[in-house]
């Protein structure tokens, strides 16, 4: 293709290319220094931490093999949360995904469409801190939103956050709630490229809007559902702020993720080399899920 | 993931009704629909509103009346006492710093080489390519350790510096894919009439390739701004001075704080402050940020 192109342009064209290579090296080489230095080569040394048992101190890294991995094997509170990490992650794609393209489909098309998107993607605004403090007093016992309905019943107080049953699900929602506005968004850029011909010769056939979402837009927006899918797989797996601003991992560490731990056991225990095998775990988890649901929901796309 | 197709950077039409609805029950559940999402609406509108309220209160009124209540009297003080003795304007400023410098470093670096990347021919472009494009799957978790020791050796191990550097180190495979593909969609006429006519690369790129970048330019630079005022993790873990922290957890700290010395309405004030100028950026300039949301829905 490229080739092609050198061969039918004029002459000249030889000499801009020429000139134009000479750009190579001072453009690339300020951004490939920046991000090579401070992201791949700490991202490719996290490999080598891991074989480690550094503890943040000693100039030498001792190392230790796979020690690190057959340790994580073995430990319970790892494994636990891997399990609230993978909850997580279902939970999340559970509340997100049909709220998300509830949102973009009823916003399409109706008067001040921008306002309520404007409404839906406004928490996005506000930091993760903020949104999570919100929601802890949304959800307190004593005086949140729950607790008032129930003791207006008649009822007890209603602990959301502070109950290992539900923590980990309050958590998922604040999280949802804070960025589903780039999840609605981009359904909503998919939507709206459906032909308007399609909905209306479906409406003319007597469907119901059930069956247009259903039947017509969402086998048309599959692509999109799954670009989507595997990117809220990525973010799922490294769920953290949301966790640390709201329950820090409590109550007895039903809401503890890999990330948190990650982050305890190395810069609050000073256990770095096996905080480095925690992170090396945690990518190969997002590679692994990542290019597995990329196979899983491979099919014939739709066209229009 | 390469074979993980993009959402498209524009959309293109919106739909004109032309044929009224049908059915009773049909409009019965449109509008159980409509109350589902003007009632989700509202919601976020009252958790606004109730920031403002709360930051309007003294503390003894805090905590003598339901926290839901409306304030007695109109209480600006709050807002001062937020910015000076909350520090507050500290952490604004600091997030400010960060921001605007590693948005617009980032800026500029990863222009330049996006332009390359999609324009220029050269042994190893794919091999790049695909070493930015694996930055997009890069956890955060898997660089902390040695990024941590890499700043401590450097000396910039709680210096808003630092963070700078990692900042526009972390989203640079974000703005190189959006400006790479952008470039590419570009014609090329008009930067070939510019060489025909004898202008240098450098010439060309600076007076005709990024004019013709201006809306994607614009639409990164809002996403990475609100990443940038936002982000947590980083900030959390290389900002260990903690005179020297940005606004989310500056918040988390003060919000932490609040549990002993009870001044919460002070805090309130203190996200009202943080909360309005983003939520300002976000009305206006809604389209723009739509736009980038969609280009970089790889992201």
């Amino acid at each position: 293709m490229t080739r092609r192109e050198g061969r039918v342009a004029a002459p000249r064209y030889g000499i801009v290319e020429r000139q134009k290579r000479r750009l190579v090296l001072p453009f690339l080489v300020p951004a490939l220094a920046v991000y090579g230095g401070f992201m791949l080569y700490p991202a490719f040394t996290t490999f080598y931490v891991a074989l480690t048992d550094w503890n943040g101190i000693s100039a030498e890294l001792p190392f230790n093999g796979l020690a690190n991995f057959r340790e994580l094997a073995g430990d319970g509170a790892f494994r636990e949360t891997v399990g609230h990490t993978l909850w997580f992650c279902v939970l999340g794609a559970l509340v997100l995904f049909p709220a998300a393209i509830f949102f973009a489909f009823v916003t399409h098309g109706i008067r001040m469409s921008k306002l309520y998107r404007f409404l839906i993607i406004a928490p996005m605004a506000l930091s993760v801190t903020t949104s999570a403090l919100l929601w802890k007093f949304a959800l307190n016992a004593d005086f949140g939103i729950a607790s008032k309905v129930s003791t207006s019943f008649g009822g007890g107080q209603v602990e959301l956050l502070g109950n290992p049953a539900t923590a980990l699900l309050m958590v998922v929602l604040a999280t949802v709630w804070h960025g589903i506005g780039l999840w609605m968004t981009i359904f909503a850029a998919a939507i709206e490229r459906v032909p308007p011909e399609l909905r209306e010769a479906a409406r003319l056939d007597g469907a119901s809007e059930w069956q247009i979402l259903t039947r017509i837009v969402w086998p048309l927006i599959w692509d999109v559902t799954r670009t989507l899918l595997i990117l809220w797989i990525i973010n799922g797996l490294q769920a953290f702020a949301f966790i640390v601003a709201m329950t820090n991992g409590g109550p007895l560490g039903a809401t503890e993720v890999m990330g948190t731990y990650l982050y305890k056991v190395a810069f609050g225990d000073g256990r770095f080399g096996y905080g480095a095998a925690i992170a090396v775990v945690l990518f190969f988890a997002v590679l692994v899920l990542a290019s597995l649901a990329n196979r899983l929901t491979r099919r014939e796309s739709e066209q229009y | 993931m390469a074979s993980v197709p993009l959402a498209p950077l524009v959309p293109t039409r919106t739909v004109q009704r032309s044929v009224p609805r049908r059915g009773s029950s049909g409009l019965g559940r449109r509008l159980a629909l409509h109350l589902v999402l003007v009632s989700y609406c509202l919601t976020n509108v009252g958790a606004f509103v109730w920031c403002v309220m709360v930051s309007l209160k003294t503390n003894p009124e805090f905590f003598s009346t339901s926290p839901w209540a409306l304030p007695s009297s109109v209480n600006l003080d709050n807002y001062a006492s937020a910015w000076n003795d909350a520090q507050i304007g500290r952490y604004v400023l600091n997030s400010l710093y960060v921001t605007v410098l590693s948005v617009s470093i980032g800026l500029v670096l990863s222009l330049m080489a996006a332009y390359v990347l999609a324009r220029v021919q050269f042994r190893g472009r794919s091999l790049v390519r695909l070493v930015f494009l694996s930055g997009l799957m890069m956890p955060g978790f898997l660089v902390i350790v040695p990024l941590y020791f890499l700043l401590r050796d450097l000396n910039l191990l709680g210096s808003l510096n630092g963070l700078v550097i990692v900042y526009v180190a972390s989203q640079m495979p974000f703005t190189v894919f959006v400006l790479t593909s952008f470039f590419s969609s570009l014609p090329k006429e008009l930067e070939e009439a510019a060489y025909i006519d004898g202008a240098s690369p450098m010439r060309t790129f600076f007076s005709v390739v990024v004019p013709q970048t201006l809306p994607a330019i614009a639409s990164v630079t809002l996403l990475n701004t609100l990443t940038a005022w936002n982000e947590f993790f980083f900030a959390l873990i290389l900002l260990t001075d903690e005179a020297r922290q940005t606004i989310p957890v500056g918040i988390l700290g003060l919000s932490v704080n609040a549990q002993y010395s009870a001044q919460w309405v002070q805090l309130f004030a203190g996200l009202v402050i943080t909360m309005v100028p983003m939520l300002i950026v976000f009305a206006v300039a809604q389209d723009r940020i739509t736009k980038g949301m969609t280009a970089g829905g790889l992201r």
